[in-house]
């Protein structure tokens, strides 16, 4: 754009982006915007984040908030307030229609079903010193067995496991991409000893050694990520050191090198912006994996703390309950694998639109 | 051939060794112990359980005392579980695991290996978007979410399994399904991305052109490459299979041995863990060694001499 002559102020923008050539990002670009999946991919993560993130503001309850009256109750149930007749402010208790129906709260059936359509349809009925109201209040996706909103949960386990993927993924980026550029660019004896330290911790058994971690020093969120971040740098380590040996043979190196540029500033102002396609992709489809392995350990009970919420644990309070109250399972399942599902097309989308032959991780 | 065989074994003994001195220390260096129970023991009889097993001993001797009983063959004591042995223990707990193990991987190759060939070889056609369906569902749905699914659809809904247990043939189906699914998906993308590459290559152009049915091309010249990719990823999945069975054990209530390590770990059950983290190593690395053998085999490109 400088190299171009300079351009009246008032040009309009269309002829300034028609001068420009086709860079590699804006091919990649053109063809991931074809790829149907992948564009479903960037919509739905993009919508589910704004939705974590930004969704609890909007939603009247706390993450760790209880209604112990209104445990368990199913999605969109119609919430009642059971009050004193003669002081409407003090609430005595709540409950739900369904829940009011079940426990034969009203007497005979067709007693009940009368009182019952009565309070659905907004009076205030008295039975028995206790007044009932239909108030407006709706758990959209039902509340947990300790009466907390299902949806608030959902969105704050949303933030942690979004959060632990992309913080966890960041760090094996970080460490991966380091490593393996030493390694590439320097070769010979330091390469193979790197090279081989990876081997042998690849070797390891480390979804085991995750969980060792996690019992023996407390189930703190951020030595979590910490500890998935270790695991995951190894790939990117292999990827990296590959392309950047085979770019570092390149002229445009040797000419670098020939001016004198010290060899941190080649690698990393002159070679690693050339990795940079792979990287973007295998990071794309890393974030997933490092969210399973979050979710399976808070299932196994090493996540986060309670009262915090993450999406393997809700999965794992639903999957306890699920006999009695499915709903419990089902949103955090349906959320997790659709997350998952849009990650895992942005990745292989991604990998189609920068044409790059990826390991077969 | 033997040269590298010889070298990645002596790797693997390294990597062994790093496992159980890091797991040892690790579990020494943390607060809390097997015998911090709810009810308080009395100081003495507390001298005497640390006096059995070898508690009051520095640290670097009760390292050298576990490493000597390894080496003939002996795990120690349970803590949690008295008068019982590590090596009891997995005796009587890995066979289970085993035969979920096997049961699972066969399950993996019938369904993801016919899978991959089809939409291989009807590439672009409804066939390869249902494999290729499948594929990524397999891979973005966990078995934490497809276990207690298919324990509300199978055995609470329908009814016709238990929900949980291992005592009849029945009991072997949900679980085995379950993990056998897990790995039917990557599979089926990796036989399906193997067998395109073979296929569009000049000797399957050859071989159509003299006359080969079409039965004859896929599986006499194709499928021998194409499986390269699955050959190499069966060490690490038979590996996750068995290893990663825990969530499986947990979710069925199955008595294997993925179970007694999650329990262990919590129980701070240290002979136990230890035991279990040494077997889980030397099976993953023991695999993935005859993955690479059996890759070397199929392929002679592949070089053994790294």
């Amino acid at each position: 754009m400088n190299a171009s002559a300079p351009t009246p102020v008032d040009e309009p923008v269309s002829v300034k982006t028609a001068d420009k050539g086709n860079s590699l990002w804006h091919d990649a670009w053109l063809r991931l915007r074809k790829n149907k999946l992948a564009v479903f991919g960037i919509a739905v993560i993009a919508l589910v984040s704004i939705a974590c993130f930004a969704g609890p503001f909007f939603i009247a309850y706390g993450y760790e908030e209880q209604n112990l009256d209104l445990r368990a109750s199913p999605p969109m149930a119609k919430v009642v307030k059971i009050f004193d007749p003669t002081d409407a402010t003090a609430p005595v208790s709540w409950s739900h229609v369904q829940r009011l129906r079940e426990d034969h709260v009203f007497g005979n059936a067709t007693e009940s079903a009368s009182i019952l359509s009565r309070i659905e349809n907004g009076e205030t009925v008295t039975v028995e010193n206790r007044a009932y109201k239909l108030t407006k209040e709706r758990h959209v996706l039902g509340t947990d067995v300790l009466g907390r909103d299902l949806l608030v949960r959902l969105l704050y386990g949303g933030r942690v496991s979004l959060g632990v993927g992309m913080a966890a993924t960041f760090v094996a980026l970080t460490i991966g991409v380091i490593y393996g550029a030493i390694a590439g660019y320097q070769g010979g004896k330091l390469d193979s000893a790197m090279m081989r330290f990876v081997d042998i911790i690849y070797s390891l058994p480390f979804t085991i050694f995750v969980i060792l971690l996690m019992v023996f020093f407390g189930r703190d969120i951020y030595l979590l990520f910490v500890a998935i971040g270790a695991v995951e740098w190894l790939t990117m380590a292999r990827i990296v050191r590959g392309q950047v040996m085979s770019i570092k043979r390149t002229e445009y190196v040797e000419a670098a090198r020939s001016l004198g540029l010290s060899n941190a500033r080649i690698i990393f102002r002159h070679i690693l912006p050339n990795v940079v396609g792979p990287v973007i992709v295998y990071t794309t489809l890393t974030i997933p994996n490092v969210m399973l392995l979050e979710a399976f350990l808070s299932f196994l009970g090493l996540g986060v703390q309670p009262p915090m919420s993450s999406w393997g644990w809700l999965i794992k309070e639903g999957a306890e309950k699920m006999e009695e109250f499915p709903w419990l399972l089902i949103s955090p399942g349906v959320v997790f694998s659709v997350t998952l599902f849009s990650l895992n097309f942005l990745g292989d989308g991604l990998r189609d639109a920068l044409d790059v032959r990826s390991s077969k991780d | 051939m033997f040269r590298f065989f010889a070298s990645r074994f002596f790797q693997s003994l390294i990597a062994m060794f790093v496992i159980i001195t890091a797991t040892f220390f690790m579990m020494k260096a943390t607060p809390g112990g097997p015998f911090d129970a709810e009810k308080a023991t009395s100081p003495e009889i507390r001298a005497q359980l640390e006096a059995y097993y070898g508690f009051n001993k520095p640290v670097s001797a009760q390292y050298a005392d576990y490493l000597v009983n390894l080496l003939h063959g002996k795990m120690g004591p349970s803590f949690k579980y008295p008068n019982r042995t590590v090596n009891e223990i997995i005796g009587e707990k890995l066979p289970v695991s085993l035969e979920l193990g096997s049961w699972s991987l066969l399950i993996a190759l019938v369904m993801g290996l016919p899978l991959g060939v089809l939409a291989a070889v009807r590439r672009n056609t409804w066939l390869d978007y249902t494999a290729s369906g499948f594929g990524m569902t397999g891979l973005s749905i966990p078995t934490f979410v497809v276990g207690p699914l298919f324990v509300l659809i199978f055995a609470i809904g329908l009814n016709w399994f238990n929900a949980s247990g291992w005592y009849t043939a029945s009991d072997r189906v949900l679980p085995s399904l379950v993990l056998g699914i897990a790995y039917a998906a990557p599979i089926s993308r990796l036989t399906r991305g193997g067998m395109l590459d073979i296929l569009s290559q000049d000797f399957i152009r050859t071989a159509r052109a003299k006359g080969a049915s079409e039965w004859r091309v896929v599986f006499k010249h194709a499928l021998r490459g194409g499986l390269l990719p699955v050959v190499s990823y069966l060490g690490p999945a038979i590996a996750g299979i068995l290893t990663g069975s825990f969530v499986i054990e947990t979710i069925f209530q199955v008595p294997g041995i993925g179970r007694e390590f999650v329990n262990s770990a919590f129980n701070r059950d240290y002979t136990l863990l230890l035991g279990t983290v040494i077997l889980y190593a030397a099976l993953i690395m023991s695999l993935n060694l005859a993955a690479d053998v059996g890759q070397a085999w199929m392929n002679p490109k592949v070089r053994l001499d790294s």
